[in-house]
C-alpha cells in the first residue's frame, strides 16, 4: 500500500506492528505504574487522597488495556 | 517520607492551587478529542488517499492506546503537583519540591531563619481564583524558597507568621 512520496506503509497497519505497539504501551504502563506507586507510597502523606488516586488510575488503565487487547484480537 | 522530630506536629499544609492541574487537564482533554475530530474531518474529504480502507477496530485500538498514554501523563503531572507541598509544623517549615518524577528537593527551615515572607499575585486569573506565589527569604544556604501558585496564600502566610511568633516567644 503506497501513499504520497512512494512510501510503503503497509507494515504500520500490519498485525505485527500493532502487536509491537501494544507491547510497547504495556511496557511503558508497567514501568510508569511501578514508579508512580513507589512515589505515592513513599512520599504521599494523605492516605485517603493517595488511595482514591491509585484506585482510579489502576482501574481506568486496566480497563483501557483490556479493551485494547480485546480489539487487537478482533483486528 | 518526612520524618518529624519528637514532639513536632504538622500545624498546616500549603499546596498549589487546583487551577495548575486544570490547565494541564484541559490540554489533555483537547489531545484526547483531537484524533476524533481530525478523523471526522479527514473522512469527509473524498479525494483523500490517506485513509484507504482502514477499519474502525484498527482506529479504536490506536485511540485506546493514545488515551492510555494521556492517562499515564495525567498521573505523572498529578504526582508532580501533589507532591509539591509546604508543611508548617510547630518547629519548622518543610518545603518539598518534586521536580518531575525523579528529582526531589526537601528543605527544612527553622522559623528563626525566616527573615521575610512575601505573597505575590500576578494576573487576572490568579486574582479572581485567589492563588499566589509565596516567597520566603531565609538566612540559610537556600536564600529564597518559593511555592508557585499556592492556594489560600493569605491563610498560609498568617499561619506561618503565627508559628514564627510562637517560636520567638518560646525562645524568649
Amino acid at each position: 500500500m503506497q501513499i504520497g512520496f512512494g512510501i510503503d506503509y503497509s507494515f504500520f497497519t500490519s498485525l505485527l506492528a500493532l502487536r509491537i505497539a501494544f507491547l510497547i504501551v504495556v511496557l511503558i504502563y508497567a514501568v510508569m505504574t511501578f514508579v508512580l506507586l513507589y512515589h505515592w507510597n513513599t512520599f504521599g502523606m494523605e492516605a485517603r487522597a493517595i488511595k482514591s488516586a491509585r484506585t482510579m488510575y489502576i482501574a481506568v488503565s486496566l480497563l483501557l488495556l483490556c479493551a485494547a487487547g480485546i480489539l487487537l484480537i478482533y483486528i | 517520607m518526612i520524618v518529624l522530630e519528637p514532639g513536632e506536629n504538622i500545624v498546616g499544609e500549603v499546596r498549589r492551587h487546583w487551577f495548575v492541574m486544570f490547565g494541564f487537564s484541559l490540554i489533555l482533554c483537547i489531545l484526547a478529542v483531537l484524533p476524533c475530530i481530525s478523523f471526522k474531518i479527514l473522512s469527509q474529504v473524498k479525494e483523500l488517499p490517506l485513509l484507504p480502507n482502514i477499519n474502525i477496530i484498527f482506529c479504536a485500538f490506536l485511540y485506546l492506546l493514545w488515551i492510555l498514554c494521556l492517562w499515564i501523563a495525567f498521573f505523572v503531572v498529578w504526582t508532580d503537583y501533589y507532591l509539591d507541598v509546604w508543611y508548617i509544623t510547630n518547629r519548622r517549615l518543610i518545603d518539598i519540591e518534586q521536580k518531575g518524577i525523579f528529582n526531589r528537593e526537601v528543605i527544612y527551615v527553622a522559623y528563626d531563619k525566616i527573615q521575610d515572607t512575601t505573597v505575590e499575585t500576578r494576573g487576572v486569573i490568579a486574582t479572581m481564583l485567589g492563588f499566589s506565589d509565596i516567597h520566603i527569604q531565609t538566612a540559610g544556604e537556600q536564600r529564597e524558597i518559593i511555592l508557585h501558585s499556592a492556594a489560600s496564600p493569605e491563610i498560609a502566610k498568617k499561619m506561618l507568621n503565627e508559628q514564627i511568633l510562637k517560636n520567638k516567644e518560646q525562645k524568649q
